[in-house]
């Protein structure tokens, strides 16, 4: 019976690496933000072009626009961690970009262990150079998901059809946008979030971790560009964004440093708080091109 | 250290090899405790000695109460018992207590008692140090009606050494089954390779991995918008879904790691006992209780329900010894009052069952048995909420959002729980397929094939087990 479920199971893996290049991507989807992290993180190690120009970051960069990103942009923000996943996975990938963009909101978060061993463990890394099934996008369950979606949405009348057949990169289930009568609870959250004063000695040796990737990243010549993005007023001058804004500031002075400022004057929109609408995005991103083209090499 | 990561597998294969190596073979119960130690310490090895002072505790009294003077069996028993509680109590509730009746403000008490870290596991090895001392305490008394076989032999040391062994078998250390202790002293002896039981290891190690790895890890990506603010802004739709997808995911968890150590123990030569059999398919609040997380219901019933006099002293003593057992059983999972909430509401629900059979008959045949099993794993299901939102207030909000929102369903969301729960369901069909048709088993290879494959390709992300924090 041993013998018999261990052949079945080689038998099933070969079966589904001959099928897979061939199967329509009708019905797919990469279900969960998670997975999606997964996802993104693997392209970057797998797919990246050589001197691609990354934005590390958390859940807030992550709202610059996928479409507008273009070949060389890569977004290595992550919804439920910050700038530090972003670095180390550049650290541990061995690729060397030319750009680094740095989201500094959320640097009080530690690299999320998970994503970082799934995406660069070695063995993990020659697996999926053998086969595409072992990749995010090769799991079997992306098209049986995207089937019972494509059936609750006919059944509930939501969404249309789930995959256009564009082939375009599958949009992550993210989950729905709250109604604005429910943003209450959200904002206070949020607020409760931003209200909290970090500890002095962890914050500063955060700021030290960060200009330790910074230096490698600059020693491979790589230019490092540090961005604050925009939040909304009533949450930007609380006790966190304040102190974390001024230890990065002290450590990462303007004149010596790369930096893009935002017009604090502006009203920036957002969905909750702390992540921009789409039109604000974009001209978040506008912004960040202009930069390049006029400040770096 | 997690059944499921990278380091874990290496310590089974080293102490696999360690452990029936023929010049070794007189250290076995040494090689597996000293992998348990390992184990137990891997991410926090301060938590040892809170394992040590736990073993010495019932070490010391088990052996005073069997090879200690007789008139004073009843004083070692009562002081194993009380030392195990006293240091579950402290470890596990102090936090609640404080949180309850005093303030958090630094430097007082309640501060003191909010920072005391929960060991894991320690729900889990105090119970089994209770079942020894509690067992060999009966099996002192004359006319012992459990026929407990000796447990303690003459030797201190080698006491000691089955003891350390039984608290601290890796396998069922931090999140069971509850092994008592008749069950797994008789098993103490010389193992060898050639009776290990390959069949039944392999099928408890692949069925549950793929309960955890493909189902429970899956799901959990899900069910993470149950959380508070999160669920506020989705549909009633989605958030019931949510919620049945919860209950498909505790259920992969759980019973997915019983059946990993049940697994694992198979590999060394021990056998543990079953903790769950089938409990979503159960037709009353009784039945479940029978099939899910079985060894804390046999333990609650042996050294508590029994104990209180069980249903031997009329109707209104068996329904309270009902509430109060379920209402520490809640409380055992998790130091919040939601959990007691949560076995409050099934020692309701077990003494309303009990009540109302003298009052309604129901017909019997299969329609109404699959209403009863509906309606009791809804309730189950609806219950499971307390454990997902230990505050009270998030759960009524949950409940009120499920009766207001009116937000667009989103079919990602209800897609992902409902195929990820398809698995949970054909574990069940199987289950019922093999009792009506006996050929069934002849085509299980097929099934373990591919839910091997399933774990290779589909795995989801890394998650602690749900039980740990218990």
């Amino acid at each position: 019976m041993i013998k018999r479920s261990i052949i079945v199971c080689f038998l099933a893996l070969l079966a589904w690496h001959l099928a897979f290049p061939y199967l329509s991507r009708w019905y797919y989807v990469i279900p969960g933000q998670q997975r999606a992290n997964y996802l993104r993180a693997q392209k970057f190690v797998h797919d990246s072009p050589a001197a691609a120009r990354v934005i590390v970051g958390s859940s807030i960069a992550d709202r610059l626009p996928d479409q507008a990103l273009g070949p060389n942009h890569v977004k290595l923000a992550f919804p439920g961690g910050g700038a530090f996943t972003g670095l180390e996975i550049i650290r541990h990938s061995g690729r060397r970009p030319s750009v680094v963009w740095i989201e500094t909101n959320m640097i009080m978060r530690d690299a999320e262990a998970d994503l970082l061993e799934n995406a660069v463990a070695p063995w993990r890394v020659e697996l999926r150079k053998c086969s595409a099934i072992f990749k995010e996008e090769g799991r079997p369950s992306n098209f049986g998901v995207g089937i019972v979606k494509a059936a609750v949405a006919k059944a509930c009348k939501v969404g249309g059809s789930l995959a256009d057949g564009s082939g375009r990169e599958p949009e992550a289930a993210k989950g729905p946008a709250p109604e604005q009568g429910m943003l209450d609870d959200v904002m206070r959250a949020n607020r409760d979030h931003f209200e909290r004063r970090p500890d002095v000695a962890d914050l500063a040796k955060r700021v030290e971790r960060l200009a330790g990737f910074v230096d490698e990243l600059t020693r491979a010549g790589c230019q490092c560009v540090f961005f604050e993005m925009p939040i909304a007023a009533s949450l930007v001058n609380l006790a966190e964004p304040v102190a974390v804004r001024k230890a990065v500031g002290d450590r990462f002075p303007r004149g010596t440093y790369h930096w893009l400022e935002f017009d604090s004057s502006r009203a920036y929109q957002t969905s909750d708080g702390v992540h921009l609408v789409p039109a604000d995005a974009d001209f978040v991103f506008e912004r960040m091109l202009d930069f390049e083209k006029k400040q770096l090499q | 250290m997690l059944f499921t990561s990278f380091p874990f597998l290496v310590l089974v294969l080293i102490t696999l090899l360690l452990y029936y190596a023929p010049p070794l073979r007189s250290w076995q119960a040494m090689v597996l405790t000293a992998a348990s130690f390992l184990f137990y310490s891997w991410e926090a090895p301060l938590l040892v000695i809170l394992l040590v002072f736990s073993i010495t505790i019932n070490v010391v009294t088990s052996y005073y109460i069997s090879r200690g003077a007789p008139g004073r069996q009843k004083f070692w028993a009562v002081t194993g018992v009380a030392l195990n509680l006293g240091a579950l109590l402290f470890f596990k509730y102090s936090p609640m207590f404080a949180r309850t009746f005093f303030g958090g403000d630094h430097g007082s008490l309640g501060h003191f008692l909010m920072t005391i870290p929960l060991p894991i596991g320690i729900s889990f090895f105090t119970f089994q140090g209770i079942s020894l001392v509690v067992e060999v305490f009966r099996s002192k008394q004359p006319n012992d009606p459990f026929g407990y076989p000796e447990m303690v032999p003459a030797s201190f040391k080698q006491h000691l050494q089955n003891t350390m062994l039984f608290k601290s078998f890796f396998p069922s250390l931090v999140a069971g089954p509850i092994i008592k202790a008749h069950e797994f002293y008789p098993q103490i002896r010389s193992k060898f390779v050639r009776d290990i039981p390959w069949q039944t290891a392999f099928r408890a190690l692949v069925t549950g991995y793929f309960l955890k790895m493909v189902v429970a890890d899956n799901l959990k990506d899900s069910t993470f918008w149950i959380e508070y603010p999160f669920f506020l802004g989705n549909s009633s739709l989605t958030l019931v879904t949510l919620l049945f997808g919860y209950s498909m995911q505790i259920f992969s968890d759980f019973a997915g790691y019983s059946l990993i150590a049940i697994g694992l123990a198979a590999l060394f030569g021990y056998t543990l006992p079953q903790n769950f059999n089938y409990p979503y398919i159960s037709q009353s609040f009784a039945e479940f209780w029978r099939r899910w997380h079985i060894s804390l219901s046999t333990w609650l019933r042996e050294y508590l329900y029994l104990p209180l006099g069980g249903n031997r002293r009329g109707n209104v003593r068996t329904y309270f010894n009902l509430f109060i057992v379920m209402f520490l059983g809640g409380l055992w999972h998790g130091a919040a009052w939601s959990y007691a909430v949560w076995g409050t509401f099934h020692g309701l629900a077990l003494a309303a069952e009990r009540l109302g059979r003298n009052w309604i008959r129901l017909p019997e045949n299969r329609w109404v048995s699959v209403l009863r099993a509906l309606t009791v794993f809804s309730f189950v299901t609806l219950a499971w909420l307390l454990f997902k939102l230990p505050k009270f207030s998030d759960v009524l909000s949950y409940l009120g959002a499920i009766l207001h929102n009116r937000a667009a369903t989103d079919p990602a969301l209800v897609g992902h729980v409902f195929f990820y729960s398809l698995p949970v369901a054909g574990y069940y069909a199987w289950y019922l397929l093999k009792q009506r048709w006996s050929r069934a088993t002849d085509y299980e290879f097929l099934l373990f094939g591919i839910m091997l494959a399933a774990i290779i390709l589909d795995s989801g992300t890394t998650g602690k087990f749900i039980y740990f924090q218990f």
